[in-house]
């Protein structure tokens, strides 16, 4: 992206000189230039309207056709979305075609954009790649208008016209069409961007275990609306502790996502006394020395935001950014706002942090990094792969307590081999020295007691599992089973939600959901996890249906999703077999 | 029909009760048989009057008897004639019998006479057969030889012929007729059939034709070759010499021989010609350099031998041997094999494990039948235990197997069966005694305890050999990926080969080469993945595995390089494969990684408890050595000067205490068993086993050995003599017959006397000894009190040590029993030695100490080879086999020499086996040498 904004600025400032030299008049030379100046500015401010408005008056003065014209046409283009127009006005505007220039960008976006499909909203257009991402399409849109509506409230601003959402299939893809390089993808785990005046998501199924990509797609979200309300004013530190802070507002109250680990880390910190102090955060979270320094450094930020909005409610984060667009630095913006000293907010944000309900142990945060397909095919499911008893020795890896790992591997041994009982046991002894620590040790030792019947039991270590990892599809999934079998329609619904938002590809979210929808007569949300299922299994409807309407009975297995039915489905399927995943 | 009427009216003439009652019968069956105007049932009731009257009659009346005897007598004589016949003639007879019961010839012609006399046959062989002409008089014309030779015709015409044709297979040729009569021709054989005379009167006028004369083609068989040696498919080291053993053998001679081989990599067989020695049969060997063949390990190599015979007629005829092949020694196969066969029984293990954590032995309410029923599994675990320990034993045998793989196997296998051995005997025991309550001998707590240890073992059993199995598989992964590189430099050397000379041969070689290679990339990375997939560490499967991927790559890049080829690009060509080299290093790299971190994450305590262990074992080596060392200074000095005294003392005790002895074993042997109580068996054994070590150590002059054995047989002397004592009294208390009475009292005293003797004995070789530390100086005698503590010190770290092999123990099973024994009897011979030192008795102090020394080190040898075999020290410390490596294990056996500790060395424990082995005897021959043997050996 800086590569990017230097070589606009200096593709501006030859313009200004043509332009000039092109208009010829010395009395157009002066307005020129700052038209030209204006118009790049208020596309840096995410100002498009503006942007559009100078261009239209530059157009007034300046010869037709003239390079920084196109360029800056091309530009508009771009953000706008109309990558073809925008690739012809590079092109007349000179534009090399090489890596890291608009044009190259341009061509790059439409050519992955190209076969998209769309859905559209009040106020978005969500385009994704032919395929199974047509399953997300309903839920993006439901939870971006959400968000839109929850911001305007509290942010007192909506963006004019639809927002663009692009669905990529994978890290590579985001590369070409954000500039990020696929190195600082990787190490840095980014899967989305608000960037262009539009948000890029990358597609779920690129993603180990899915991710949070409702919460993503929100939080996108917020940071497209305080760039746009703020005219880009807004520190990037500051920035993310209101997108953080702000993102769950679709589900509900502002704050819901700070997730147990991090705070578990952020309770380490306090305790040791090595927070990361605020001068330290500039000029960027970004540039910290190690990754925990700048996930601390995040949950620090979070809990300023949260003190605003706890001390202040929403009018205290806007003010704060009222005060940055009127100019004013951080720190006094936060004074403004928060009516004292910056150095008594800072005591009261670090009393407030101490006050928090910290977790008793440290919780391993690698379960919640964003592990993409490409770098761990180990792990990952295969195209095609059937759910079945989803056995897999690699998610120990991460568990440091070795006797806990041995025990979980000795678990899966005996799941492997169809011994219930005895990788009950297994997982049990490694269940004990761990308690609910790790998503895959509780998950597995679940499953076990599910397929012994022992539903009580297997409940409560995923309800013990769920607090410290809140939204693992895998205890979600796990959950609706069991409250499906209860016919506690409303806790299962619930769970295959949440299990969705994290893991939209896992057909058996939507064949419980179909089922679940259609017990509750709620015909448009059946017919939509009816279709979904239809997509992800390649069964026709009438089969998906009767699959769904065996879901949670007493006397099905709980331990794994068996579809009888669906054996030979690969072959059933009227489109190729690598345009599905199982996504898990 | 007449013939009935007639009969019938004779009949009627002959016996007048029937007259022509019969004549009418005949009539009227007759006339039954066609549509009459009469009641069928009055003619049938008249029949069957006449058939009852005909019955009632005696035919002889209706006969005459003089023409019955005539016949009869006729009869006779033709039997008489036949059986004379038979009897005289019996070979005709059969003949007769034979040809009349089997089925005549289909076709057989019309029989026609022979029309001339004997025929000469005179047969010219082809010149290739090496056969002489031969000339067969007095024939009947009939002809068989090899195809090819010249028949000539002599015979006489029956009757006079102006011409003559001699017809073979239907084709005429003309016979040359002297004196009207005699006939002469030739033909030359070139099929089978037949062959005529045909006689013409003048002017062609066929007057005669001969039967047909079978013409015979002797056949000329190919040669017959026969591989001798290898008799059957044989696995061979790369670059071995094969040495082939076969003969060869043709009726009429062979004209080349030939060794055809092909290798996989080969579209035609490739040929040796071999030396022909003879030209009709030959035994010969071969020795075959399979050295300059590029074959790959676990490649095959087809083979025969073909040979030519000299048939010129009919053309070459080939021979050919069966085909045989010959397999490259591929180590990694018979890992993998190994690896197979372990993981068959650690299938098993997981299996039992999940049997016994469902099984309810260690319920709280147990139930007998399920109890009981649980011994199946107790029985099926022994019999798991005993199959690891056959195929350790099995494996160990084989070259290349991974010896951590059988000595885990085997190590495992010892302790489990000692746990289920518990468990089986708990379980009887709960069996037998359900209810009987008592904290401690509660048999349920007490099954359910042993079934816990036994699952808390299990699993580490099945954790360890797990690993070991995967890190075999990752070796396998490794060995493949070098392959992989192999085959990749082989392709740029072509490449670069090509660009030297443009040569369009080269180019579709090297075409051919890449295709071939790019489907072994395929195979052998599919199979990588497969291996990978099978490889449960967790660690390994999320980071080694990424460096697996680029399958693809390399297949899209192989088909780039193979288009950059036809398109003549070799500089592109040969920069994509230094891409590729790089991408193989990378994954070559990451397996490398991957077997150097092995097991460090899931065994680090492991690791780093084996690790201190090996320092430990080190330094109690090291210091093992020191002692040893200074106390060997003391005992140099010690031994000069005693050595003196043994020698004037001993030499005149020699031979008196040597008779002596003789003697009394000549009264011990004397002994009958009958005369003793049964207790007294084994001490008069013993007295006699010890008597004859005496006797052997004073011949050798090992008189520190003789006193010991002295020492014991003065023991069960003495107790030997109680016995015949208490037989005595007890002959005397019970009255038992005098003679018998008399005999236990004289052999009572001769026991107490002989008792005495060998007190006696063993009193004079006492003497010899000066008392410990007598001889040594004040700085000796100080110097081995100083030792003695230290010794004792090092006794301790040994005891350290052991405590340190059962903290490992816990956590896998790296030791065997034998290596636990081990390290208990090195702390048992530091005790010794602390003791001997103490008593300043720095011979044997020294000689304790060495044989601990030896045993550490061969200890830490041990060790370091199991180490080695892993990878050199670091991550997963693989098990140690300390076993003696007799009966059947250690088949990879060791080609040092085997070291004989000289004599000042040798520990007493050796000498006596020594000892005991000359006791044994050997053949008569080898009886003297083995005792010169012997004699040096303990000297």
């Amino acid at each position: 992206m800086m590569r990017n904004r230097r070589a606009a600025r200096t593709f501006v400032g030859c313009c200004v000189v043509l332009f000039a030299a092109a208009a010829g008049a010395q009395e157009l030379k002066a307005e020129g230039r700052a038209r030209l100046q204006n118009v790049e500015q208020a596309i840096n401010d995410w100002d498009i309207a503006s942007a559009k408005k100078e261009l239209a008056e530059l157009e007034k003065i300046a010869p037709e056709g003239i390079e920084p014209l196109q360029y800056f046409k091309g530009r508009i283009a771009f953000e706008e979305g109309r990558y073809a127009e925008a690739i012809d006005l590079f092109n007349s505007a000179g534009i090399d075609d090489k890596p890291g220039s608009y044009l190259r960008l341009a061509k790059e976006t439409q050519r992955i954009t190209r076969d998209h499909q769309k859905a559209e909203s009040d106020h978005f257009i969500f385009f994704y790649p032919k395929g199974k991402e047509e399953i997300l399409a309903p839920y993006a849109l439901e939870t971006l208008e959400a968000i839109r509506a929850a911001l305007s409230k509290d942010l007192g601003y909506a963006p004019p016209g639809k927002i663009r959402v692009e669905v990529v299939s994978d890290a590579r893809e985001l590369s070409k069409v954000s500039t990020l390089t696929l190195k600082q993808i990787a190490t840095t785990g980014t899967i989305a961007i608000c960037k262009f005046n539009k948000l890029m998501v990358t597609s779920p199924k690129a993603v180990l275990r899915g991710y949070d990509w409702q919460d993503t797609l929100a939080h996108e979200f917020v940071h497209l609306v305080v760039s746009q309300k703020s005219h880009n004013t807004v520190p990037i530190w500051l920035h993310e502790g209101l997108a953080k802070y702000l993102e769950s507002r679709w589900r509900g109250p502002a704050g819901l996502s700070m997730s147990p680990s991090t705070l578990a880390l952020l309770g380490d910190r306090v305790k040791k006394d090595r927070l990361i102090s605020f001068e330290k955060m500039h000029p960027s979270i970004a540039l910290l020395p190690s990754a925990e320094d700048a996930a601390t450094a995040f949950a620090e930020v979070f809990f300023a935001v949260d003190l605003i909005y706890k001390e202040q409610g929403t009018a205290g984060l806007r003010g704060v950014i009222d005060e940055l667009v009127s100019g004013k630095d951080d720190k006094k913006a936060i004074e403004g706002a928060t009516h004292r000293a910056f150095a008594a907010f800072e005591k009261a944000w670090l009393a407030h942090m101490k006050k928090q309900p910290f977790p008793k142990d440290m919780i391993p945060m690698s379960e919640e990094k964003v592990v993409l397909k490409d770098q761990a095919p180990g792990r990952a499911k295969r195209e095609g792969e059937k759910k079945g008893k989803e056995i897999n020795f690699a998610d120990f890896g991460e568990i440091v307590e070795i006797p806990a790992r041995k025990f979980a591997h000795l678990g899966e041994l005996m799941r492997e081999r169809g011994r219930a009982g005895a990788a009950a046991e297994e997982f049990g002894k490694a269940h004990r020295l761990v308690g609910d620590k790790y998503e895959s040790v509780s998950n597995k030792y679940a499953l076990s007691l599910l397929e012994l019947k022992q539903v009580e039991e297997a409940e409560r270590v995923l309800l013990g599992v769920l607090a410290i990892h809140p939204g693992s599809p895998a205890t979600n999934v796990h959950l609706g089973r069991i409250y499906l079998v209860r016919k506690d329609l409303n806790k299962a619904r619930a769970a295959f939600l949440e299990a969705l938002a994290s893991d939209p590809f896992d057909e058996e979210i939507h064949l419980s959901l179909l089922r679940i929808h259609t017990a509750q007569g709620s015909k448009p949300l059946a017919e939509r996890a009816r279709s979904a299922a239809m997509l992800l299994t390649g069964l026709p409807g009438e089969k998906v249906e009767r699959i769904a309407s065996l879901l949670g009975r007493e006397n099905r297995s709980l331990a794994e999703l068996s579809m009888p039915e669906a054996e030979g489905k690969r072959e059933a399927r009227s489109e190729p077999a690598g345009s599905t995943d199982g996504g898990r | 029909m007449g013939t009935e009427v007639r009969t019938a009216r004779m009949l009627g003439e002959k016996l007048p009760e029937l007259s022509l009652d019969l004549l009418a019968a005949v009539e009227i069956r007759r006339a039954l048989e066609r549509e009459n105007g009469f009641s069928t049932e009055l003619a049938r009731a008249f029949l069957r009057k006449t058939d009852t009257l005909a019955a009632g009659q005696d035919p002889r009346r209706a006969l005459d008897s003089r023409r019955t005897r005539f016949a009869a007598l006729c009869l006779s004589l033709a039997l008489a004639l036949s059986t004379a016949i038979v009897v005289l003639t019996p070979g005709d007879w059969l003949g007769g019998v034979t040809a009349s019961l089997t089925t005549p010839p289909r076709a057989q012609q019309a029989r026609r006479d022979p029309i001339t006399g004997d025929i000469e046959l005179t047969y010219r062989y082809p010149a290739y057969s090496g056969l002489a002409p031969k000339t067969v008089p007095g024939t009947n014309g009939e002809v068989s030889a090899l195809a090819g030779t010249e028949v000539q015709i002599k015979t006489r015409a029956d009757r006079d012929v102006a011409r003559a044709d001699l017809v073979v297979n239907a084709k005429h040729s003309p016979l040359v007729v002297t004196d009207a009569r005699e006939l002469s021709g030739s033909f030359v054989i070139d099929k089978p059939g037949s062959y005529q005379f045909v006689f013409f009167k003048s002017g062609d006028r066929k007057i005669a034709e001969g039967p047909p004369v079978p013409i015979t083609v002797e056949p000329d068989d190919p040669p017959k070759v026969t591989l001798l040696s290898p008799a059957e498919d044989v696995e061979i080291d790369p670059g071995q010499k094969v040495t082939l053993k076969y003969s060869v053998t043709d009726d009429y001679g062979l004209t080349s021989l030939e060794l055809l081989y092909r290798t996989p990599r080969d579209n035609e067989d490739r040929r040796i010609p071999l030396k022909l020695d003879d030209e009709r049969r030959l035994k010969g060997e071969y020795s075959w350099d399979l050295n300059g063949l590029k074959i790959a390990a676990g490649e095959r190599i087809s083979y025969y031998l073909a040979a030519r015979d000299n048939d010129e007629v009919a053309g070459r005829k080939l021979g050919v041997s069966r085909t045989q092949y010959l397999k490259i020694y591929s180590a990694s196969e018979h890992r993998r094999d190994a690896v197979r066969r372990a993981e068959v029984l650690w299938e098993r293990m997981v299996t039992h494990l999940a049997n016994r954590l469902e099984g309810p032995d260690r319920a709280a309410d147990k139930e007998l039948e399920k109890i009981a029923g649980q011994n199946s599994a107790d029985q099926a675990g022994l019999e798991l235990a005993s199959e690891m320990l056959q195929v350790a034993g099995e494996l160990s045998h084989q070259r290349d197997s991974p010896e951590e793989l059988w000595t885990a196997l085997t190590n495992i296998a010892h302790g489990f069966q000692k746990r289920l051995r518990s468990t089986a005997t708990l379980r009887r025991l709960y069996l037998r005694a359900p209810t009987l309550h008592g904290a401690e001998l509660d048999p349920g707590r007490r099954l359910t305890r042993a079934v816990e240890d036994e699952i808390a073992e299990t699993e580490k059993d099945v954790l360890y050999l797990e690993s070991l199995l995967d890190r075999q598989k990752l070796q396998e992964l490794k060995d493949m990926a070098k392959q992989l590189a192999n085959d990749r430099r082989e392709l740029a050397s072509l490449i670069e080969q090509y660009k030297q000379t443009h040569d369009p041969k080269l180019q579709e070689s090297i075409l051919r080469q890449a295709a071939a290679l790019k489907s072994r990339i395929g195979e052998l990375m599919q199979r990588m993945a497969e291996l990978a997939k099978g490889i449960r560490d967790e660690h390994f499967n999320a980071e080694a595995l990424s460096h697996l991927l680029p399958e693809q790559d390399m297949r899209a890049e192989l088909d780039n390089i193979e288009r950059l080829m036809r398109e003549g690009k070799a500089d592109e060509a040969l920069a994509k494969l230094q891409e590729m080299a790089q991408q193989m290093e990378e994954m070559l790299k990451g397996l490398e990684n991957s077997d150097d971190q092995f097991g460090n994450a899931q065994y680090p305590e492991l690791a780093a408890k084996f690790q201190q262990f090996m320092d430990e074992l080190r330094q109690t080596t090291q210091e093992q050595k020191r002692l040893s060392d200074q106390t060997k200074e003391i005992r140099d000095r010690y031994k000069a000067e005693t050595r003196q005294r043994l020698s004037q003392k001993g030499q005149a005790l020699k031979d008196q205490l040597l008779k002596e002895t003789e003697e009394l074993q000549k009264d011990y042997r004397g002994v009958p068993p009958d005369q003793l109580n049964p207790r007294a068996e084994k001490p008069l054994e013993d007295v006699q086993r010890e008597l004859e070590n005496l006797r052997n150590s004073l011949k050798v002059e090992d008189y520190d050995l003789g006193a010991e054995s002295a020492s014991r047989a003065e023991r069960w002397a003495s107790e030997l003599s109680v016995h015949a004592e208490q037989k005595r009294q007890l002959d005397e208390m019970y009255g038992g017959p005098p003679e018998g009475r008399a005999q236990s009292k004289q052999l009572a005293e001769k026991m107490t006397k002989d008792a005495q003797k060998i007190q006696e004995i063993n009193q004079k070789l006492q003497q010899l000894f000066p008392p410990p530390g007598a001889m040594l100086s004040e700085g000796d005698r100080d110097k081995l009190k100083e030792l003695s503590g230290e010794q004792r010190q090092v006794q301790k770290r040994a005891q350290g040590l052991q405590q340190r092999m059962d903290d490992i123990a816990q956590i896998a099973p790296v030791f065997g029993d034998d290596a636990t024994e081990q390290m208990e009897q090195i702390g048992r011979r530091m005790g010794e030695a602390s003791q001997r030192i103490e008593a300043r008795d720095p011979a044997r102090g020294y000689s304790e100490q060495k044989a601990a020394l030896e045993q550490l080190q061969r200890f830490q040898q041990q060790m370091k080879e199991a180490q080695s075999k892993g990878k050199g020290g670091r991550g997963l410390p693989m098990p140690m086999y300390a076993g003696s490596r007799s009966g059947g294990f250690g088949g990879n056996a060791s080609r040092e020499k085997v070291e004989i500790p000289a004599a000042d060395q040798a520990p007493k424990e050796f000498r006596k086996d020594l000892l005991d082995a000359m006791k044994q005897g050997a053949p008569e021959k080898y009886k003297d040498q083995v005792k010169r043997y012997y004699e040096e050996l303990v000297k």
